[in-house]
C-alpha cells in the first residue's frame, strides 16, 4: 500500500512539475499552439488512438495525399470529402445547423474558408514549420495563432488538347478567346473555377467582353475542372479557360496531349489547411495539417502534384480573387461572376 | 358485456363467437388503420410543409425567418428566363415521352402481335435495363456520343469523314438518351394490353377484308389507346422529373431546365440559396401535379374501353413475312441501346485515362482502375450503405403500403381512402425536390438523423411509397374476399386468417414489389444527392462524385461491378414477374 501512495506521489509530482512549466498542452486549444519538440510524437500518438481524420477538401488528388499520409503514419486513416468550395460551405453549415461534427480538417479555398472563420467553425493553430511562410500565406489571429495557411497555390489557365487545335489557334490572352476559330469549341467548368475566370475577365477586360463570349457556344460543365481537364485529354473538350495548370502538368507526366496557356492574369487559388473548431480528432487533424504544411509535404506538393508556390516566379501575372475582400464583399462579386458565367454558356 | 354474453350463454356458440371476433377485427382495423395513417402521415405531409415554409421565408440578413414572397419574385423578375426553362422542360419531357413509347410501343407489338425473332432477347435486355443505374447509361453515351471524341462520332468520322454524326450535347442528344432509357419501361407496360385483348375485333376486321396494317391501325392501337395514353403520361412526368440527363447533357449544350435550376441554386452559387430552390421546387410540384391530374382523369375512364380483359385470350401473330427479319432487327435495339453504353464503359475501365481506340490504347490497357476502385473504403462502404438502405426501404414502403392497402381493399373504415391518397401523393416529390424538403425538414426537426444514412432512408420510403401501393393493390385485388372468409366461417381468427390464408398468396407479388423498390433505390441518384454526408453515401453518388472528380478509369470499372449485382438482381425480378404474370 506504501509503496502505491509513493509511486502515486512521485507521479503527481511529475505531472504537476509538467504542467507547471507551461510547455505542455493541457487542452485542444493549446495543444494546436503547442510548439515542443515533442508535439509530432503527442500528436501521433493521439491520433493513433483517434484512428481517422475527416478531411473535407477541394484537391482532386485528395486520394493520392491521403495514401501518402497512411502510409506515414500507419494506424491514422483518412477519409475524405472532396467538393468545390461552395459544396463545402453548404455541407460544413448544414452539419453545424444539425450540431454533428463530422469534419476535422480542411483544405479549400480562401472563400470558404473566410466563411468558416466568420461562423467560427476554425480553431486556430500553427505548425512548427510556419516561418517558411510569407506573411500573405496565412491568415493570422490576434493571438499570433492562423486560421489557415496555404499549403499551395491553384493556377487558372487555359487547358487544350495539342491534337484537336492547331498551335496559330491557341488563344494567348483573354481577347483571343473571341476568335471565330474557336467558335464551338470552348468549355468551362462551372464552379468557383470558372467563375474566378469570368471574374479576372470582367477586372481586365470588362463586361463587354464576357457577354461577347457567348456567341462563341461556350460548354458548361458542371464538373470540377480537374474532371474538364479529364475531358480535354480525351479530346471531348477542346479549350477550356478553366483549367488548372498543376492538373495539365500531372497529365502530360502520363503522356497527355494536353498543354496550358496562362491568358492576361491568372486567377490563383491559395488553398489553405485549417482546422475545424469542433473536430472530433483534434490530433489526427493536427498531424494531418503539419504534414502537408511541413517540408516533406511541401516538397510533395510541389513536385509531385505540381502546385505552385508563393515564393516562386512562374512568368505570368497571378491574381487573388479573394484578397482585401470581406466574405459579404466576395460573396457580391462571386454572385456577378456565377450570373454571368451560366448567362454565357446558356444558349 | 360479460353479463350479457352469460345470459346468451344459450345462444348458438358460434353466434358469439363471431360477434367477438368482428369486435376483435373492427378494434384491430381501427388499431391498425391509426398507426398506418400516423406513419404516411409522418412521411408525406413534413416534407410538403418544409418545401412549402422555405419557399416563402427569408433565408439570411436582418429579416431571415420573416415570411416574404422574395423568392417567387426573384424568379419571376426574369420572366423570360423562367419561360425558357419551362419550354425547355417542356420540349424535353414531351420528346422523350413520345420517343420512348413509339420505340416501345413498336417494339412491343413486334414481339407479342408478330412472328418477329429474337422476342425472347428483348425481353430479358427489357429486364436487365432495371438493374443499369441511370446515371451509367448517361455518362455511358456521353463517352459514345460526345461530338469530339465519343466512339461511335470518331468511328464514323474515320469511315466517312462526317464530323460528328450525332452531338449528344444537344436537346435531340437530350430527348434521344432519355427516351432509350425509358423504351424497356414503355415496351414492358405496353407488352401487356397487346398479350391480353381480344382477338375477336381484329378478326372480324381481316374477314371484312382489312390488311395487316389497317387492322394495326384502326383496330389494334385504338384498343390499345388507353393504356398508351396512361404510359405517355407516365413518361411525361418521369422525364420532368428527371435529373441526371439534365445535369451531365443538358448543361454543357447551354440547356436548363427546372430540376437542373433547383440543383444550381443550391450547388453553384457561393452560399446556397435554399429559398428560391424551394420556389421553383414548388412550381415544378405544381406543374408535374398538373399532369397527374390528366393521368388520372385518364385512367379514371378507362373502364370505358374494357376490351382489354383479364380473360385468357390468345392473340394472333401477324405473319411478317419477307419483313420478320427487319422486325427482328428492330427488337434487337433493346439489346444494343444497353449494351452499347456499357460497352465503352468496359473499354473505359481499362485505360489510363480514356482515348479511342487504337494499338496505343491496346498497349496501355490495365485492370489498375479495377485495383484503385476497391481499395478505396468510402467506395466500399458506399455498397454497404447502399444494400441497407435499399434493404430497409424496399421492406419499409412494402409492409407500410400493404397494411394501407389492406385497410382500402378489405376494411370498412369510413376514412380509409385518406390511407390511399396519403400514399398516392408523393408522385408529385421529384427527386430532387424530395431530397431538398427532407433536408429542410431534419435541420429543423430534433430527430438527429442529418449525416446519416438514415436521412436517405426517410426521404426513399417517401418518394416510392405509390410504387409500393401499386404492388400492394395488386397483390391484394388477385385474391377474392371470399378466402379470407371461408378461413373464417372455418373459425379461423383474424390473425391466423392473415397468416396463413393472406400473407402467402399476396408474397410473390409482395416479393417483386419489394425487388422492384430495392432496385430503384439502389440507383437512384438525385433524392440522395443532396442528402449524403461523407460516410453515408451510396451507390449512385458515389458515381456522381467520380465523374464530377474527373476519375472516369474508377467510375467505370466501380459501375461495371455494381451493375453486375444489381444486373442479377434484375432477372430475379423478371422470372418473378413473367411466374406471378405482374405488370411492372
Amino acid at each position: 500500500m506504501r509503496v502505491v501512495a509513493i509511486a502515486a506521489l512521485f507521479f503527481f509530482s511529475l505531472a504537476s512539475d509538467s504542467w507547471g512549466q507551461g510547455s505542455k498542452p493541457a487542452s485542444i486549444s493549446d495543444l494546436a499552439a503547442y510548439t515542443g519538440s515533442d508535439r509530432e510524437q503527442i500528436l501521433v500518438a493521439g491520433a493513433k488512438k483517434e484512428g481517422k481524420v475527416m478531411w473535407y477538401t477541394s484537391l482532386i488528388s485528395y486520394k493520392e495525399i491521403a495514401q501518402l499520409f497512411e502510409a506515414k503514419y500507419p494506424g491514422v486513416k483518412v477519409e475524405a470529402y472532396r467538393g468545390n468550395s461552395s459544396e463545402i460551405i453548404t455541407r460544413v453549415m448544414n452539419e453545424a445547423k444539425a450540431r454533428r461534427n463530422v469534419v476535422d480538417a480542411f483544405e479549400t479555398t480562401p472563400a470558404a474558408l473566410m466563411v468558416f472563420r466568420d461562423e467560427k467553425l476554425l480553431m486556430p493553430f500553427t505548425t512548427p514549420n510556419i516561418g517558411a511562410f510569407p506573411q500573405d500565406s496565412k491568415a493570422a489571429t490576434p493571438n499570433k495563432l492562423f486560421y489557415w495557411v496555404s499549403d499551395r497555390e491553384s493556377f487558372i489557365g487555359l487547358g487544350y488538347n495539342k491534337n484537336s487545335v492547331a498551335a496559330k489557334d491557341v488563344p494567348k490572352n483573354f481577347q483571343d478567346l473571341l476568335s471565330p476559330a474557336l467558335k464551338g469549341k470552348l468549355a468551362i467548368s462551372g464552379t468557383e473555377t470558372g467563375e474566378k475566370m469570368v471574374g479576372a475577365i470582367l477586372k481586365v477586360k470588362g463586361e463587354e467582353l464576357v457577354k461577347k463570349l457567348k456567341d462563341q457556344g461556350i460548354k458548361l460543365h458542371m464538373i470540377s475542372a480537374g474532371a474538364l481537364n479529364e475531358l480535354v485529354v480525351s479530346g471531348e473538350v477542346i479549350l477550356s479557360p478553366s483549367i488548372f495548370r498543376n492538373h495539365v502538368l500531372q497529365a502530360q507526366e502520363k503522356g497527355s496531349p494536353v498543354a496550358w496557356v496562362p491568358l492576361d492574369v491568372v486567377p490563383t487559388n491559395a488553398g489553405g489547411v485549417a482546422v475545424a473548431a469542433n473536430a472530433q480528432r483534434p490530433h489526427a487533424a493536427l498531424l494531418f495539417n503539419d504534414f502537408l504544411l511541413g517540408a516533406e509535404g511541401q516538397k510533395i506538393m510541389e513536385e509531385k502534384f505540381k502546385f505552385g508556390s508563393p515564393l516562386k516566379n512562374y512568368g505570368f501575372t497571378r491574381w487573388y480573387p479573394e484578397k482585401g475582400l470581406t466574405t459579404a464583399q466576395y460573396e457580391t462579386a462571386n454572385n456577378k461572376w456565377n450570373k454571368l458565367m451560366l448567362e454565357i454558356s446558356r444558349k | 358485456m360479460v353479463v350479457l354474453n352469460r345470459k346468451n350463454h344459450v345462444l348458438p356458440l358460434p353466434l358469439s363467437f363471431r360477434w367477438q371476433a368482428a369486435k376483435a377485427v373492427w378494434d384491430w382495423n381501427r388499431c391498425l388503420f391509426i398507426l398506418t395513417g400516423l406513419a404516411l402521415l409522418y412521411l408525406v405531409v413534413p416534407p410538403v410543409y418544409f418545401i412549402l415554409m422555405s419557399s416563402f421565408i427569408t433565408e439570411r440578413g436582418p429579416d431571415a425567418g420573416a415570411f416574404s414572397l422574395i423568392h417567387y419574385a426573384n424568379i419571376f423578375a426574369s420572366l423570360s428566363e423562367f419561360k425558357k426553362l419551362v419550354w425547355n422542360s417542356v420540349i424535353f419531357s414531351c420528346g422523350s415521352a413520345a420517343g420512348a413509347l413509339f420505340l416501345g410501343t413498336l417494339l412491343a407489338w413486334l414481339a407479342e402481335r408478330t412472328n418477329a425473332p429474337f422476342r425472347t432477347l428483348a425481353y430479358v435486355f427489357a429486364f436487365i435495363s432495371f438493374g443499369i443505374p441511370g446515371i451509367v447509361k448517361v455518362i455511358g453515351w456521353m463517352l459514345l456520343l460526345g461530338p469530339e471524341a465519343g466512339l461511335i462520332n470518331v468511328l464514323v468520322r474515320d469511315l466517312t469523314g462526317i464530323s460528328p454524326i450525332f452531338n449528344v450535347f444537344s436537346m435531340a442528344g437530350m430527348i434521344l438518351v432519355e427516351a432509350l432509357i425509358w423504351t424497356p419501361v414503355v415496351f414492358l407496360l405496353m407488352a401487356t394490353p397487346f398479350r391480353s385483348m381480344d382477338p375477336s375485333l381484329e378478326e372480324a376486321a381481316m374477314v371484312a377484308g382489312s390488311k395487316d396494317w389497317q387492322v394495326f391501325w384502326r383496330v389494334t392501337l385504338p384498343l390499345a389507346f388507353p393504356s398508351v395514353l396512361a404510359v405517355l403520361i407516365l413518361t411525361l412526368v418521369r422525364s420532368l422529373e428527371a435529373f441526371e440527363i439534365p445535369a451531365l447533357i443538358g448543361l454543357p449544350a447551354g440547356l436548363e431546365v427546372l430540376t437542373t435550376k433547383i440543383f444550381l441554386q443550391i450547388s453553384s452559387s457561393f452560399l446556397p440559396k435554399y429559398g428560391e430552390a424551394s420556389a421553383y421546387s414548388v412550381l415544378l410540384m405544381m406543374i408535374v401535379g398538373i399532369v397527374l391530374f390528366a393521368y388520372h382523369k385518364v385512367t379514371g375512364h378507362t373502364h370505358k374501353f374494357t376490351t382489354v380483359t383479364g380473360k385468357g385470350y390468345r392473340p394472333r401473330r401477324v405473319d411478317l413475312r419477307r419483313w420478320r427479319w427487319l422486325g427482328g432487327s428492330l427488337l434487337l435495339v433493346l439489346p444494343m441501346v444497353q449494351a452499347l453504353p456499357l460497352a465503352a464503359l468496359i473499354w473505359s475501365s481499362f485505360l489510363p485515362y480514356v482515348q479511342r481506340p487504337s494499338s496505343k490504347a491496346l498497349s496501355l490497357l490495365t485492370f489498375n482502375n479495377y485495383g484503385a476502385a476497391f481499395s478505396d473504403n468510402s467506395i466500399i462502404w458506399a455498397i454497404l450503405n447502399s444494400l441497407t438502405i435499399s434493404l430497409a426501404t424496399a421492406s419499409a414502403t412494402i409492409l407500410v403500403t400493404f397494411l394501407a392497402a389492406w385497410l382500402v381493399v378489405r376494411s370498412n373504415i369510413s376514412k380509409r381512402w385518406a390511407l390511399d391518397q396519403l400514399a398516392m401523393a408523393p408522385l408529385v416529390f421529384p427527386g430532387l425536390v424530395m431530397g431538398v424538403a427532407i433536408l429542410k425538414m431534419y435541420l429543423a426537426i430534433p430527430l438527429p438523423i442529418y449525416g446519416t444514412i438514415w436521412i436517405i432512408f426517410f426521404a426513399f420510403v417517401a418518394r416510392y411509397l405509390p410504387y409500393g401501393m401499386r404492388f400492394s393493390y395488386a397483390g391484394l385485388l388477385s385474391i377474392h374476399r371470399e378466402l379470407e372468409e371461408s378461413s373464417a366461417t372455418c373459425g379461423g381468427n383474424w390473425g391466423q386468417t392473415v397468416r396463413k390464408i393472406l400473407v402467402p398468396l399476396v408474397i410473390p407479388t409482395l416479393f417483386a414489389g419489394w425487388i422492384y423498390v430495392f432496385l430503384i433505390t439502389i440507383r437512384e441518384l438525385s433524392v440522395a444527392l443532396l442528402l449524403y454526408s461523407p460516410g453515408s453515401q451510396v451507390i449512385a453518388v458515389t458515381i456522381w462524385e467520380l465523374w464530377v472528380n474527373g476519375r472516369i478509369g474508377e467510375l467505370a470499372a466501380f459501375s461495371l461491378v455494381i451493375t453486375t449485382g444489381t444486373v442479377a438482381l434484375a432477372l430475379v425480378f423478371q422470372r418473378l414477374a413473367q411466374r406471378y404474370g405482374l405488370q411492372v
